[in-house]
């Protein structure tokens, strides 16, 4: 494999880009006349874009990339558990072993108290589902909690302006 | 975030927001710490006003940080403590970007000691090669939703997806493996720190704060007074284009330069990064001369 599998030239994709792809948090009408940068490669903390210029990535992606781009050892672990079971739900008394360890280990890593694990596939789906699983222990025991809500759901306050999942929710 | 609840006819009734703890904009003539506590005094107040038996629990980032680092005073945790504890409230921490890592600890919560009864994670967790996020549930909690909740009504076709939760195993492998943590605390952190405070002493500079690895610049155009540029967010865009243009990707929140980079960063890149980010500044300022906004 050539070091950029990317071998389309820069104003191409640019221009495929603007015709197909809304992209998110964006005034789309000045970005089409400005054209995307396209990014083609990661190795730890650089990024190389179309054009062949290494920039270091400042914000680890978006706030998420902590070992950096480009391991190896993560392709290879997804790759081999895609060979194995790529998808099954866990919705049907049903479970599997890479969501079983990877449980123990978060359970592990975490301080004491915190033992169970509830999955999403972001940030955002983690801040929707934090006012059912608060509202619910809220809502429903009388054992732990010293009185209870007049309404079963009661009123999440949350700091102003803190990012969007937590609003969103 | 105003111009997203705009947008989105937010808030949905049920929510309700208090001010944030941001000495730099809004703590006017008080100290950081005098203004921690006034801030953190904004949720007993709402509270009072709501009505204790009304409300479910406060949600918070430990730091908030699309809203643009901001870093509470060291007063506002412990109050915050205080009065969800006087009133037995529950407490989530949004911990999708403190999370796995980037405050020095696996948890923002026990870097601020805090011990929320859910707390939320995603990013770190598989370091952004696939996607998945979670909720973290504290004991107490999970007991009532084992014992008394009955069924849970809500979950994801991609909860606990396989190949993502492999994804996550093999990231927090390398992370304990290579002791990536420790190497943000006792190596990263510190460096970062010094050269933020190197940041400071740059005229366009008013603030410049980290905890972790996190940090933020406040570009503003003279440093007494926290004044901000007439046309406020400008200046941050055109800086962030400027450090794109010099070769490191930063965010701009309104006026606020954002930088939070892979916790594997080394010294040697740490260095490159501020001297680039001197150089980004002075273009900034270079700029803005010429164009006779400074």
């Amino acid at each position: 494999m050539s070091e950029l599998s990317n071998q389309h030239p820069t104003d191409a994709l640019q221009a495929l880009d603007a015709s197909h792809h809304l992209h998110p948090f964006t005034d789309h009408g000045s970005l089409r006349q400005e054209g995307s940068r396209v990014i083609v490669k990661g190795e730890g903390v650089w990024l190389t874009d179309s054009d062949g210029n290494r920039i270091m990535d400042g914000m680890a992606g978006l706030w998420n990339v902590q070992i950096g781009h480009g391991r190896g050892e993560i392709a290879d672990a997804v790759a081999a558990q895609m060979r194995e079971l790529s998808y099954y739900n866990t919705f049907f008394k049903t479970t599997h072993p890479p969501v079983i360890a990877l449980s123990e280990m978060i359970a592990k890593l975490a301080p004491e108290p915190y033992n169970q694990m509830f999955y999403v596939s972001s940030g955002s789906e983690a801040n929707d589902t934090d006012p059912a699983a608060g509202a619910l222990p809220i809502g429903t025991s009388k054992a732990s909690r010293r009185r209870r809500p007049s309404s079963p759901a009661g009123t999440p306050i949350t700091a102003r302006r803190s990012p969007a999942p937590v609003l969103a929710a | 975030m105003k111009a997203m609840h705009a947008q989105g006819d937010l808030p949905i009734p049920g929510i309700h927001h208090i001010d944030q703890p941001y000495w730099f904009d809004e703590g006017g003539d008080l100290s950081p710490e005098d203004f921690g506590l006034a801030t953190a005094r904004k949720l007993e107040e709402a509270i009072d006003q709501i009505g204790e038996d009304k409300v479910a629990a406060f949600m918070a980032e430990p730091i908030q940080g699309a809203g643009g680092v901001i870093i509470p005073p060291e007063s506002y945790w412990p109050e915050i403590k205080r009065i969800l504890a006087e009133r037995d409230i529950l407490l989530v921490a949004d911990e999708v970007i403190s999370g796995f890592g980037r405050l020095g600890e696996w948890f923002g919560s026990t870097v601020y000691d805090i011990e929320p009864d859910l707390i939320a994670v995603a990013k770190g967790m598989t370091s952004g090669y696939l996607p998945m996020g979670g909720v973290l549930v504290h004991d107490r909690v999970a007991d009532v939703l084992q014992h008394e909740g009955g069924e849970f009504f809500h979950g994801y076709t991609y909860s606990g997806h396989p190949a993502c939760a492999a994804a996550a195993i093999a990231n927090l492998q390398i992370m304990q493996e290579e002791g990536v943590v420790e190497h943000v605390r006792d190596v990263a952190a510190p460096r970062f720190a010094d050269m933020f405070a190197s940041f400071a002493d740059h005229p366009l500079v008013g603030e410049a704060r980290t905890k972790g690895l996190l940090g933020a610049i406040e570009l503003v155009p003279s440093k007494p007074g926290r004044e901000r540029f007439a046309d406020y967010g400008a200046v941050g865009t055109l800086c962030r284009d400027i450090a794109f243009e010099t070769g490191l990707v930063m965010r701009a929140v309104r006026d606020s330069m954002i930088l939070s980079p892979p916790l594997v960063i080394t010294p040697d890149e740490l260095e490159w990064m501020g001297s680039t980010v001197g150089k980004v500044l002075d273009k900034t300022g270079a700029e803005l001369k010429r164009r006779g906004l400074w």
